[in-house]
Parts: C-alpha cells; structure tokens; sequence
C-alpha cells in the first residue's frame, strides 16, 4: 500500500481488560476503525464507555492494570500493541502526540512555556537553540498566540486555561506528528474558548494534514469538528459513519436515544427523551447486544446473540440486529 | 406587572480581595457582581447563564446567604435580607441551594436515608414519629427507590446522588430552589433525566426555581425567563425564546452561536467570540464586553452601558445592540425622524 492511502491509524478488534480481584472489567470489546490521514476521528460515548482507554491504547498509555487482550493497533502502519518499550517511545517521538482534558494537569507547574516547549522539541531529537526558539514561536502562532516571546516567559499557572490549551497543542504539534489524540480537550473551558479551540483543531487538520482522534462525551462537539464518528457503549463500537449521516439518520437505537436526550435551543419539547435503565456493568458478561437491556426495541434474538459491526448503508455501519427494519423510526426518534 | 416580584435584587455588587497583602498598598479587588438588579416573579423559572467568573456563583450564594454582598439590597417576599447576619429559619429554609457537584455536597459518612431524615428533624418539619414516612415520600418524589434509604453516598450513580440533594433540599419544602450548574457533572442521558425531574418538581411543587448554567440549551429548554452575565454584570435579561433568534447583546449572540449544536451542516468557520476574557481585577473601562465586541465603538470605552428596555420585558445593556429587523420597523414606526 502507498503511504498516501495507508490510514493513519488502524485497529482491528482491539479488547482491552481492566484486571480485578475477581475476573475483570472488559472496557473494549472487538472495536475496530480506521482513521485516515488528515481526517479527524470522533470517539462518543458515555462515562464508562471505554472512549478514553482505547485513545490510552492507541498510544501505549494503559494504566498498569489494563491489557490488550485481543486485536491490533497501527499507527502509520507500526504495531503499537506488540511494540517493545523503546520502540513505543520512538513511535511517540515521530508520529504521535496526546492532549488531555486538563491542560494545567499536563503541563509542568515549575517550568516556563519556553522552557517546556523546548523540551518537547529536545524530545524529538532538534539540537539546535537557535532553531528551536524559531520553532517554537513560530509553532506558537500557528495556534493562535501573538506574544510568543512574552508568553514563553510565562509559567501555566499564569495563563487562562484557554492559553494553556493552546499551549498544550502546541507542544503536541510541534514535532509535525501524523496523529493528535485529544482526549476530551475543550471539557473544561468555557464555551466561547471551546469554539475557538475547536476551530484551532479543524484548521490543523486542513493546513498540517493531521489526523485527530478526538474522545468526547458531547455530540454537539463532533457534529462541529469531526468527519467521522464511533459511538462506543459498553466498550463496544454500536455505530461508525459521517458525521452528517449518523445525526441525520442514525441507525443503531442507541445513537438515536442519546441524540434525543439533548436538550437544544429553539426546539421545545416538554420532556427530554430518557434512556430507561442504568449504564451496563462492564464487569459482567452478556452474550447478547449490550444495550438491549434498555433498547425499547430489542426482541428475543438481542439478549442471546451479538450483533457485529457490519454495513448498514454506504460507509455507515452499525451493531445492531434490526437496523433494516428500524431506519425509519430511529431517524424520527432522534430529533 | 402587578404582583410584586418574590424576590427583588437591587445593585447589589460584591468584590474580593485579591493578591498578596502588603503594608503599604490595599490589596486588589476581584469585582465579582457590579450593580446587579433583578426581580423573580413567583412561580418563575430563572436561567442564569454565563460562563466562569461572570458572578453566577456568587449571585447564588448571596441568594442563599451564604456570602453578603458588599452594597445592594436583597429582598424576599417583602422582607430585606440584606442587612442580616443570620436569616431568620422560615426565610432560611425558603431558599434552597442544589451544588453542582452531588458527591461533595453529600456527607459520606451519612446515609441517603439519614442525610434527608436529618433537616427534616433538625428544623421539626415533621415528628419523630413522622419521619420516617416523610423520608419515603421525598425518595418517591424524585424518583429514588425506598431501598436506597440505607445505601451510602458512594454506593450511589451520579444521577442518584443528585437526587438525594434535590430531595434534601425539598425536605424543607422551600419556596425557591437555586440549582448551581446542578446538572453539569452529569452524563448525557442521566442530564435528561434530572431535567425533567426538576420540571415535575416546579410543576407538582409550584416551585420557584433558579436555574445558574453556562449551558444556553439546557437554559432554553427549562427556563421562562433567562438573564446573561458577563464580568459581574447582567448585560441582558428577558423571555428565555430571546435565546432562539432575538438576543440583542452581541455577548448573547456569540454565546449562542459558539455552542456545538448537534446537528449537521451547522458548522461556521469563524469563532463566535474573539479573544479572551478579560480581568476581573482590572476590568476594562466602559463597556466590559467590548474588548472581544465585533460592534464595539469609541463610545463604548468611556460609559458604561446601563440596562435598558429594549421592548416589553426585554433589558439589554449595549449601546449598539443588535435589533431585528422587525424592531428596526418598530422603532422606525414610533420614532418619526
């Protein structure tokens, strides 16, 4: 396969377990995507859906007591599920980068923006001061800080959180890496920076011709920035497709029954769509379709055996057993 | 209107100190609220949106009297609050507060069962023997099931210990309930759920409710009327439909317009809001939204705007707000040039 048409990240029924004392919780069960260069990736799901620990898989960050217990990740075509430890470091190094929710949690409190940025280009192997000051400024401005020079002085606890957003992406983007993993980046800034940052992504993508996977548990964020999106419940894959077809029309139950329970303005209903039942219980094994439990239309096939992720129209695929038959209502049910 | 407002807020403005403290110099201010007036009828259903440090919290508290403001009056069914250290227990208990975060809120160490029980017998809401039934009928009223009474705060989802603090705030059967970005922390689906229990509450309960989020829809959906705060100030207030097409404070329109809204094809490829927002210890001068404003003139630099009625129960503090064309026709009409 050419580079240009090899995706940037690849997985194939990736399984992920949390070990317990007493068996396990199964946060990924056979998820599998592929997201393409230049291309941003939307993971959607609820707490505990698994969204985060796959993104923590894609780049070697599982917590200590979390395995790949099936199925591969590449990443510009490289395993990184069985690479050694020197190898993940060098698949970090080249070719991808993590921002997480909390952007003052990810920089280091003691050390001046310069100081850190200098650092991550250090990282990726740049000796050179003079060229690493030019890098960094002009990498700052690429996201969307005037006063380089000012701000490189600057320590994280003196720059709104907005700023150091865009500090953190900067350090991820520095060294050109094919893939951004943003793991709920807007989460804990006010709409407004949320929008601008948002935007940031959208045009680093387009200009840079990265790929993102962004993790989020808020719809509205992928309809604003992704092309593609998989809705994950229960640590499985329930629906993949663009953007525009799976809010349009959404063909698995569960998609449809969280796109009705957000409230939106202008559209007046008395009660918001609730999705009877509780979240499923990842420690417990369930043959059928996870969600069936709470699916107003799961029938007696739902409970016993799981449905795969197959086609349901053109690139939309979809988990659930009585796609066919159920297009229509679930397109109606989810506004 | 006729009836007089339940609550009648009147310049009130609070600021902190901020920064080290030194001898010579005072220490700087945080100017949190700035002359904020507003009335809630009763009955009403208030959104208060804005996003961090615009004072909402702050506004909260005062309600509750858990901080004082620094000028300003407070008044609530006819009584002024403002002056008192302690409120008297029937107005105490009239206005209740539901936090945002409803594992904090709770004690870990009391059971759900004991954690509503507690107020009830603490104010004498009912007698001993009373209260255990009144505890049964607070868990019924916001949906939790009567075995839950013995369970412990961490035992509990996130959505069942949010309705713990709804029904210990009810257990007082207040007339007022703040709920500060109570339904914030929540997943999507368990947000839809607390929603609506806060509508058949206000429906069954006759509640005022005062409803604090930076979230424009879950405000559009709840509330009837809604009031914008910016830097400390309201800056518009009016019927909560205003959000859908009819904001006149070019805050309000950006605010709406940078929420990802799910559905496709609404994207827009310029932010909503530019810039950042600006210090609440040195606020800019005039105007403190025209640093980011796209409408911003020389003007606005130099006065304050005041709020102003725009149209029936609609105050926009902007000296050039956005008119629709349909006001622009009606001003037109009244005003012969």
């Amino acid at each position: 396969m050419s580079p240009a048409a090899m995706p940037t990240v690849e997985i194939d029924d990736l399984s992920i377990v949390y070990a317990a004392e007493r068996g396990g919780t199964v946060a990924a069960r056979d998820v599998s995507f592929a997201v393409q260069r230049g291309e941003i990736f939307g993971l959607v799901g609820e707490t505990g859906s698994g969204k985060s620990t796959i993104l923590r898989a894609i780049i070697g960050l599982l917590h200590r007591n979390a395995s790949v217990t099936g199925g591969t990740i590449r990443v510009s075509g490289q395993d990184v599920t069985g690479a050694s430890r020197d190898k993940l470091v060098e698949l970090r190094r080249r070719h991808m980068a993590m921002v997480f929710q909390d952007p003052l949690r990810a920089l280091n409190p003691v050390m001046t923006i310069g100081a850190q940025l200098a650092e991550a280009a250090r990282a990726a192997g740049l000796r050179d001061r003079a060229r690493i000051r030019t890098l960094i400024i002009e990498t700052m401005a690429r996201v969307g800080i005037s006063d380089a020079q000012m701000r490189m002085r600057a320590y994280p606890h003196e720059l709104s959180g907005g700023l150091r957003q865009r500090i953190a992406i900067a350090a991820a983007i520095l060294r050109a890496p094919e893939l951004i993993l943003a793991d709920e980046p807007t989460t804990a800034l006010d709409v407004t920076i949320q929008d601008q940052i948002l935007m940031l992504l959208r045009s680093l993508c387009r200009d840079l011709g990265m790929s993102v996977v962004l993790v989020t548990h808020d719809i509205g964020v992928v309809a604003q920035t992704c092309d593609r999106v998989g809705v994950l419940y229960a640590g499985r894959l329930v629906e993949t497709g663009d953007v525009a077809t799976v809010l349009r029309a959404p063909s698995h139950p569960y998609t449809a029954a969280l796109l009705a329970s957000i409230p939106r303005i202008g559209q007046h209903r008395d009660r918001l769509r609730v999705i009877p039942g509780r979240p499923a219980d990842l420690s417990v094994q369930v043959d059928g379709c996870p969600f069936a439990p709470r699916c107003d239309y799961a029938s007696g096939d739902c409970t016993v055996i799981r449905p795969r992720l197959e086609t349901h129209r053109g690139s939309q695929m979809t988990a659930c057993w009585r796609h066919n038959e159920l297009q229509p209502q679930l397109a109606g049910a989810s506004t | 209107m006729t009836a007089a407002p339940l609550i009648r807020l009147a310049g009130l403005s609070k600021t902190f100190p901020v920064g080290p403290r030194t001898l010579l110099r005072p220490r700087s201010r945080l100017h949190a609220l700035t002359d904020v007036s507003l009335d809630v009828a009763r009955g009403q259903t208030l959104g208060i949106v804005g996003e961090s440090g615009c004072g909402k919290s702050t506004l909260a508290r005062i309600l509750v009297g858990l901080t004082r403001p620094d000028a300003g009056t407070i008044a609530f069914d006819g009584h002024d609050l403002s002056g008192l250290r302690h409120r008297p227990g029937a107005i105490a208990r009239s206005l209740q507060m539901v936090f945002q975060d409803p594992f904090s809120a709770l004690n870990p160490r009391l059971s759900v069962g004991d954690t509503i029980m507690e107020p009830l017998l603490f104010h004498g809401i009912v007698s001993r023997a009373e209260v255990t039934g009144e505890r049964d009928r607070l868990m019924d009223l916001v949906g939790l099931a009567p075995a839950l009474a013995a369970r412990y705060p961490h035992e509990l989802s996130g959505g069942q210990r949010q309705r713990v603090n709804i029904a210990r705030a009810l257990s007082v059967r207040p007339q007022v309930v703040i709920a500060d970005e109570a339904v914030a922390s929540l997943d999507v689906s368990v947000r839809a759920q607390i929603l609506n229990l806060f509508s058949d509450l206000r429906d069954q309960l006759g509640l005022t409710l005062i409803f604090i989020s930076h979230d424009l829809s879950v405000v559009d959906h709840l509330c009837d009327r809604v009031a914008v705060m910016y830097l400390g100030r309201i800056v518009e207030e009016g019927a909560a439909s205003l959000l859908q097409a009819g904001a006149a404070h070019h805050y309000t329109r950006g605010l709406v317009s940078a929420i990802p809204q799910p559905v496709p094809g609404a994207r827009h490829t310029e932010p909503a809001v530019r810039g950042e927002l600006p210090s609440a210890v040195h606020p800019p001068s005039g105007c403190g939204f025209r640093t980011r404003c796209p409408a911003a003139q020389p003007l606005c630099a130099e006065t304050v705007p005041m709020l102003q009625t725009l149209a029936m129960d609609h105050r926009v503090a902007c000296h050039f707000p956005h008119l629709t064309t349909q006001r622009v026709a009606d001003a037109n009409a009244t005003s012969p040039t």
